[in-house]
């Protein structure tokens, strides 16, 4: 590879500089325009102004990316990878972000106060984000981890008025920092190892330990760096903290946690695993066949991640059955669905990643409509309950027929791309040699139809207890209604899976 | 000094941040365990730094910028503490536990 | 002498961490704390990383413990918090923490490394030129952070009737 010159390197991070600037331009709008002003009406415009300030930088950066995203990859400042996976994961981060920042201006139980706080810490955990998923070094994927993580206790910590929020946002940095101090432990382990921070030259040490017969040494890093990534993917043992976050924290908050920050965990997640075990991987490559002879290391590992992704399926499905608060119960539901992209992890092979990438998109889309469900009926009513929905379906039809496809794309009926990615992960399971876990998940699919049903039932197949004065939110239906025909749409769209194998084969090959 | 006898006193203070954590009785006590913790992993770094020279100055660089993250950590952390403080009167974690099933 | 100096740190550090957990009141725990930093301090001076050194001096003990004393003072704990440990839990813990202890030096060290067979660790210079070389990114980085902590600490610490002045706690 040719040496870049300085500039080139930062032609390669503009995205990044774009979002560095958006965030600082925010925080000083806030400063220099009618301070003093504070009546309501100043404020809500505040409010505004700051919201399409950092939603015209998110797209700025969203045009970059998608321009960066046809370049070869390459290696900038010594340890940030521009590949197009990681770009793929930026993208997501970003327009994720950018639905969160639409939901919180349409929200209308949102206060005025610290609006443009809230974008500026979203733009910050953009960032933290997009470090994350473009290193294979320890030190840059902790920086990004933390970036991202305090900017998100920060924001659930926001709404100052709430109980609800100030509990909510201590329970998420107690453990959220616990977390990340357990997987800073297991990397200096790692490091240990091999003399090295890079992901991609421990790869090395790690098959001669475990080739050796060291697999303790490895082992334990890897158990510790699992605590790390099980934490903010909240999945099983370490999801207990994800419903009660969800529901104190304001609507669109708890958006940007279920989806931007499980996101771009996942991508840091398969990145680091890839470049970790892919010289013990046993899988085809298509110019040399089969790599590795399997190791009693590597099966350990995948069945610790299947049983993981079994017991968080499990432990989700089974606590949204009984939950009334539609925010709880969407956090339960979220748990299951980390469970479900687990079980392509678990395969540990490159088919199974791309399997769990191309769900994590599915997911992304299914999970935004369905928190917005949340917010637009809570615009309506007040209120978050389950039964604030009865009736609610025909004197909102569209938001109600977008709901109903929401749901059945999560629990994964035909014909929408929840059925069609869930089918595709069941498939690598079942020729991974995983065959109890495809079945497993779908029994646990016919066990969340119970609960998704119950909310279709509330909407449409009860009667409203009082009439209540219908809100035009017509900026919010639409979106929602884009969310649901995207839900429906991905089933019949194989650029998405050539995204995911594209991503995938940067990590691999 | 054998690199083990760094790892050990690494371990058990890691263990003894991990405890902190665990026993939940104050806030205060559950954030002086996370900078426990994040102690000892420097002290991994920096040891591991001084045996692995072919490394150059990536452990210490490391243990630098934990320094710089665990101070921001316990501003915000600190910062949600006290504004739990002002809604429950109270720090013991187990008291502020109001959202159940 | 290096070694008498290593023992000495070490027990030190080990022996205010213990104190950390078994003071009763905050202030005291906090103080112990820092006297654990210092003797960390202490071992990465022997390492031979006096910069690293000075930063955990005055980040820690001036910044963050500093911190935790305030945040401390302003809660008033010691009104509110009796704080029971039981001696049955502590036996338990020190068992269980010397077991995992012995697995994390069985599992991650293996090399028996001396010391004094390895080469001087870098000069301060070559710290300095890898920051802003191959670390330069994350250092700048680093900076967002803390404006980020700075932004998100203040707005969590305003009154909740949105004036601009601090809580008066």
């Amino acid at each position: 590879m040719p040496e870049l010159t300085y500039f080139e390197h930062l032609s390669y991070i503009l995205p990044e500089v774009a979002v560095t600037l958006g965030l600082c331009l925010v925080l000083c709008w806030e400063m220099f325009s009618r301070r003093q002003d504070r009546t309501a009406e100043a404020r809500r415009a505040r409010g505004m102004e700051t919201g399409i300030l950092s939603l015209g930088f998110l797209a700025i950066a969203g045009v970059l990316l998608l321009i960066r995203f046809s370049w070869n990859p390459a290696t900038v400042f010594g340890m940030v990878e521009v590949d197009r996976f990681g770009t793929m994961f930026k993208l997501f981060i970003t327009s994720a972000v950018a639905v969160v920042i639409g939901f919180d201006l349409m929200d209308r139980r949102a206060q005025d106060d610290g609006r443009s706080e809230t974008y500026f810490l979203l733009l910050t955990a953009v960032l933290g984000s997009y470090f994350l998923v473009s290193s294979y070094n320890f030190l840059l994927i902790y920086l990004g981890l933390e970036t991202l993580g305090l900017a998100s206790y920060a924001l659930s910590g926001m709404h100052k008025r709430g109980r609800a929020s100030a509990e909510a946002a201590l329970k998420y940095v107690v453990y959220g920092a616990l977390a990340s101090g357990i997987m800073l432990f297991g990397a200096s382990l790692l490091y240990g190892l091999s003399g090295t921070l890079q992901v991609d030259e421990m790869a090395g040490h790690i098959v001669t330990a475990v080739r050796e017969g060291r697999s303790v040494q490895v082992a334990l890093p890897t158990l510790l760096i699992l605590v790390g990534f099980g934490f903010k993917l909240s999945f099983f043992p370490f999801h207990w903290w994800a419903p009660d976050v969800y529901e104190g924290v304001p609507t669109p908050i708890a958006t940007f946690l279920a989806v931007g920050s499980k996101g771009v965990a996942l991508a840091a997640f398969l990145r680091v695993l890839a470049m970790a075990f892919a010289g013990i991987m046993v899988f085809d490559d298509p110019s040399v066949g089969i790599l590795n002879e399997p190791t009693p290391f590597l099966a350990n590992l995948g069945g610790t991640l299947a049983i993981i992704s079994a017991a968080t399926m499990l432990v989700g499905n089974l606590a949204a059955l009984r939950q009334t608060n539609l925010k709880r119960l969407l956090a339960y539901s979220s748990i299951a669905h980390a469970g479900y992209i687990m079980m392509g992890v678990a395969v540990l092979k490159p088919s199974g990643f791309e399997a769990a990438t191309l769900y994590t998109f599915i997911y992304y889309f299914m999970n935004l409509g369905a928190f917005g469900m949340v917010l637009y009926f809570a615009n309506q009513t007040g209120s978050e309950d389950i039964g604030s929905l009865k009736g609610m379906g025909y004197s909102h039809p569209w938001a109600g027929v977008a709901t109903i496809v929401f749901l059945a794309s999560l629990t994964g009926l035909p014909p929408t791309a929840g059925f069609a990615g869930k089918w595709i992960l069941m498939m690598e399971a079942w020729d991974g040699g995983l065959g109890w876990l495809a079945l497993w998940t779908g029994l646990m699919s016919v066990v969340s139809l119970f609960f998704y049903f119950r909310i279709a039932k509330m909407l449409f197949l009860r009667q409203a207890d009082q009439e209540i004065a219908v809100v035009r939110t017509p900026i919010l239906s639409g979106m929602l209604v884009v969310l649901a025909v995207f839900s429906v749409v991905f089933l019949y769209f194989d650029p998405l899976l050539d995204l995911a194998k594209t991503g995938i084969n940067d990590l691999f090959y | 000094m054998p690199l083990e006898a760094y790892l050990a006193v690494a371990a058990v203070l890691f263990v003894i941040g991990l405890t902190m954590v665990a026993s939940r009785r104050n806030l205060v006590y559950v954030l002086m365990g996370l900078e426990l913790i994040l102690n000892a992993a420097n002290l991994n770094l920096v040891a591991f730094n001084r045996f692995h020279p072919e490394s150059h100055v990536d452990g210490q660089m490391t243990a630098l910028f934990v320094i710089i993250l665990a101070a921001a950590e316990a501003a915000i952390a600190l910062a949600i503490v006290l504004n739990a403080y002002s809604h429950f009167e109270t720090i013991r974690p187990d008291d502020i536990d109001t959202m159940k099933d | 002498m290096a070694t008498a100096l290593f023992y000495l740190f070490g027990a030190g550090a080990l022996f205010s961490a213990a104190n950390v957990v078994f003071r009763r009141q905050a202030v005291p725990a906090a103080i112990w704390l820092v006297t654990c930093f210092f003797f960390l301090a202490g071992e990465f001076l022997l390492l031979g990383f006096p910069f690293l050194a000075a930063i955990q001096i005055m980040v820690y003990v001036g910044a963050i413990m500093v911190l935790f004393l305030f945040v401390i003072m302003l809660l008033d704990l010691q009104a509110h918090q009796p704080i029971q440990s039981q001696f049955r839990h502590s036996i338990g813990g020190a068992l269980a923490l010397v077991l995992v202890a012995l697995a994390f030096v069985a599992a991650s060290g293996g090399q028996a490394l001396e010391a004094e067979n390895q080469p001087a660790a870098p000069e301060i210079s070559a710290l300095v030129e890898a920051l802003f070389t191959r670390y330069l990114l994350p250092f700048e980085v680093t900076s967002v952070v803390l404006v980020a902590a700075i932004v998100g600490a203040l707005t969590l610490g305003r009154s909740p009737g949105g004036s601009d002045h601090p809580a008066k706690s």
